[in-house]
């Protein structure tokens, strides 16, 4: 098994090209400076190819990806609970991310990968806990 | 453009999740387009607090459940049960009248403060169905159909669900009530096992133990339709019913061994999961409270009153015991099997419901407490029964008072 994360390791740096790829760093907090269930920092303005790194710096949060908030094509992931994760983003646009548990809590987090100036109709059409959808319409003023 | 892994299919296992990476690098190999990937590593460091990985996940309804004929409902009379606070029972018949019914029920989960014990003021942001903890009796009998209709409030902070123990399917109708503040769901589920069963709030993870921690766990009673009856057949009626939930809280405390208050409800969260990892409660108590059901608020009864003692206890193992009375019927499980009878302590198995039944022989103070008597004196677990009536020196009298004795 470790044979297939290092496979896939290296055909994601691979995939980056020659522009080097970062690695940006989210933690969980049961409290941070938005208050109670934060990923911190709850946006962030990547490229193509980066990675983010979910760590669970409190216990008994995940951080996954909301299906109907991210761009078509993008894969779906889902870390488990406790877990730190780390995800490449290869395609561009704008990604709704949960902590499961927390999500009616607010605990949501924006990834925008690449050249996004604009959030998409159905962005924040889905079915949102009203604490989430405040969060998430302050991150998308970070656009 | 190649379809996206089913989200839900890969909560249930690492290999599933390495299987899912294993995809995204095959996608990139064949140069097709890109996709967002997801290396999972194992995490070498353990959590912190020891909490091991919670096994129980939330997962969505079968496919198979788009597919299904409609239930047939037909002819079927629909009534609606007004649930009451505990330990009061909602008006019931004893033997049902007629066929299986629809009993329309509602509940609203409330997320509010209480005082767990005035004494040292400790307060809890109890997680409720109705604002009461337990949550609000339910009483129908066998074959009939539940109809919940649950409501969170946009005021609260938490996503709520429910558990039925005495449904079957989508884990207790969990899977299928999920909702946020702000939304409302209607759960049916048909009664087919008579007893007594918990209820409880069960949102996934951490959080099912959380939430019935904070209260959010009550009580159904599925009666059989002719009603209670002993091991050779004969009826059994009650008089009233008297409700316990025993209600474990584990409190945090701060530096000083005080126990700390918050501003909303969750936001013990932290805290709370590390309270309740000693799996030691900071109290054990009947009703919400230390002294819900003492003093000024004991339970009244008369000389010759049958009384159904229903007692509920989501998470911790308890035993009841009446004293100076008994169990003379008592249901540790299910209607089905015959009651256990002149009972002197039973046992409520934590996840379940019992019912005990006796009639008052004797006036004056009756406690009812879980006998593991530190429990019951010092974290709480202490009920009165206050039963009026004429005394009876056939079964006890007091031969000498307490006085002086010489030698």
């Amino acid at each position: 098994m470790l044979r297939v994360i290092t496979a896939a390791l290296a055909i994601g740096v691979a995939m980056a090209g020659p522009a080097f790829a970062e690695m940006h760093e989210v933690q969980m907090l049961n409290r941070g400076e938005a208050g109670p269930m934060v990923f911190e920092p709850d946006f962030l303005q990547i490229e193509p190819g980066d990675t983010v790194k979910f760590i669970a710096t409190d216990p008994a949060h995940n951080a996954e990806s909301i299906p109907e908030m991210a761009p078509e094509g993008a894969e779906t992931f889902k870390g488990k609970i406790n877990e730190e994760v780390e995800v490449t983003f290869d395609v561009e646009g704008l990604y709704g991310i949960k902590c499961l548990p927390h999500y009616a809590m607010g605990m949501v987090m924006t990834v925008a990968v690449g050249e996004v100036t604009e959030v998409p109709e159905s962005y924040l059409e889905g079915r949102i806990p009203p604490r989430a959808r405040e969060r998430f319409d302050a991150q998308r003023s970070n656009l | 453009m190649r379809k996206s892994i089913n989200v839900e299919q890969t909560v249930t296992s690492r290999r599933n999740v390495l299987r899912g990476t294993a995809f995204a690098g095959a996608a990139a190999l064949t140069g097709g387009a890109a996709h967002a990937s997801l290396l999972s590593r194992p995490m070498p460091k353990t959590p912190r607090m020891g909490h091991s990985r919670p096994v129980i996940t939330v997962e969505s309804a079968p496919d198979t459940m788009a597919e299904a004929a409609p239930a047939d409902l037909s002819g079927l009379e629909r009534v609606r049960q007004e649930l009451v606070d505990p330990p009061f029972a909602p008006e019931h018949e004893q033997v049902a009248s007629g066929p299986p019914k629809i009993v329309e029920i509602e509940m609203v989960t409330h997320e509010r403060l209480m005082t767990v014990d005035e004494d040292s003021g400790a307060s809890i942001w109890a997680l409720t169905y109705n604002g009461s903890v337990p949550g609000p009796l339910i009483i129908v009998h066998q074959d009939d159909y539940v109809e919940l209709t649950l409501r969170n409030p946009v005021e609260s902070v938490m996503e709520h669900n429910i558990d039925f123990h005495a449904s079957t399917g989508a884990l207790g109708g969990g899977g299928l009530t999920h909702i946020y503040p702000g939304e409302e769901t209607v759960l049916r589920w048909k009664a087919t096992k008579p007893g007594c069963f918990t209820y409880h709030c069960a949102p996934g993870g951490a959080m099912i133990p959380y939430h019935v921690c904070h209260g959010m766990n009550g009580a159904i009673m599925v009666l059989p339709r002719d009603g209670l009856k002993d091991a050779e057949g004969n009826p059994l009626r009650y008089d009233s019913i008297a409700y316990f939930g025993e209600q474990d809280y584990y409190l945090p405390r701060d530096d000083n061994g005080d126990f700390k208050s918050y501003d909303t409800a969750g936001d013990d969260y932290a805290d709370s999961l590390e309270a309740m990892a000693t799996l030691v409660p900071t109290h054990q108590v009947f009703n919400g409270a230390v002294g819900a059901l003492t003093g000024a608020n004991a339970l009244k009864a008369q000389v010759g009153e049958t009384v159904l003692m229903v007692h509920n206890s989501c998470n911790v193992d308890s035993r009841p015991h009446l004293i100076g009375g008994h169990g003379n019927y008592v249901w540790e499980t299910s209607f089905t099997d015959p009651p256990l009878t002149g009972v002197e302590t039973w046992f409520v198995r934590g996840g379940c419901a019992a019912a005990a039944m006796y009639t008052f022989e004797q006036p004056g103070v009756y406690a009812y407490v879980n006998h593991n008597l530190i429990i019951a004196a010092l974290k709480g677990a202490t009920a009165h029964f206050v039963v009026e009536g004429p005394w009876d020196n056939a079964l006890m009298e007091q031969v000498v008072a307490p006085r002086p004795f010489e030698g």
